[in-house]
């Protein structure tokens, strides 16, 4: 039986979440699947932008009243 | 003697719990930025964002101190299970505020808006709203949160299914269905920029 791949096939292995059997078959409906295609450089591309975002990191001050609120629970059980 | 980069969550927990604070601190730092960009991009202000990272922390000393951590779970999918539970408590918690209004029967919040945003102000604002992270606010909530714990929080689908509570093919549909309103709204925005 032959798979079929479909949007959320090309996703997961966008992802790297796909079935490692099912690598090479998807790239090989690829090669012959233009819209399945166009999908994939689309998506890869949007995913690069999202990875190119930089997010804000937590403040230190919030690094530093958590440790110290560990840092007191360990006390308390000590 | 192994590094932290060589040592797994699950044995960073089982030290910490053990009296290690060290251990604590090495996961921490290495799960900090996921955890907060997952709740900055949901509650999408600092401050708030910085509240609620540190609510989920305790939370989570607590859990771990309490003894009610399964150790089967994996503890970054744990984590951001409490951080998003607590930003959507958060929500809920800022749509049950009642509104006042005043004799006219307006309600006084709506003043704040009421200022005339004039050209100077829309440009800059709209300057503002040009960044991708400004965009995926736009997303409809279920699409946006996928796509957050996919890209920032950096579970698998199979982890936002459970998280979610939906099958990992829905996971994946709002996914897609993110994705494509994404990049919609940023033809739109060129076009209109």
């Amino acid at each position: 039986m032959t798979q079929t791949f479909t949007k959320k096939h090309v996703l997961l292995y966008l992802y790297d979440e796909l079935e490692e059997s099912l690598n090479a078959p998807l790239l090989e409906e690829l090669s012959s699947n233009q819209k399945l295609m166009k999908f994939y450089t689309e998506t890869r591309e949007l995913l690069g932008q999202l990875d190119a975002e930089s997010i804000p990191g937590p403040s230190n001050t919030s690094i530093q009243i958590i440790l110290e609120e560990s840092a007191s629970k360990l006390a308390a059980s000590a | 003697m192994e590094t932290h980069i060589q040592i797994s969550d699950k044995k960073l927990v089982r030290e910490y719990l053990k009296g290690n604070e060290a251990c604590f601190e090495m996961l921490l730092r290495r799960h900090k930025n996921k955890v907060y960009s997952a709740i900055y991009l949901i509650v999408q202000d600092r401050y708030i964002a910085e509240d609620l990272f540190q609510e989920t922390f305790i939370k989570v000393i607590r859990t771990l101190k309490s003894g009610k951590y399964n150790e089967e779970g994996k503890f970054l999918p744990w984590v951001l299970r409490i951080a998003r539970n607590l930003s959507i408590d958060y929500f809920r918690k800022v749509q049950r505020m009642p509104s006042i209004t005043n004799s006219e029967g307006t309600d006084i919040f709506s003043y704040l808006n009421l200022e005339q945003e004039n050209r100077e102000d829309e440009i800059v604002r709209k300057q503002n709203e040009s960044t991708l992270r400004d965009l995926i606010k736009l997303l409809p909530e279920e699409q946006r949160e996928v796509l957050i714990l996919r890209h920032y929080g950096e579970l698998s689908f199979k982890e936002i299914a459970d998280i979610t509570h939906v099958s990992i093919n829905t996971a994946l549909g709002r996914m897609r269905y993110a994705l494509g309103n994404l990049k919609k709204i940023m033809e739109q925005k060129s076009i209109n920029l």
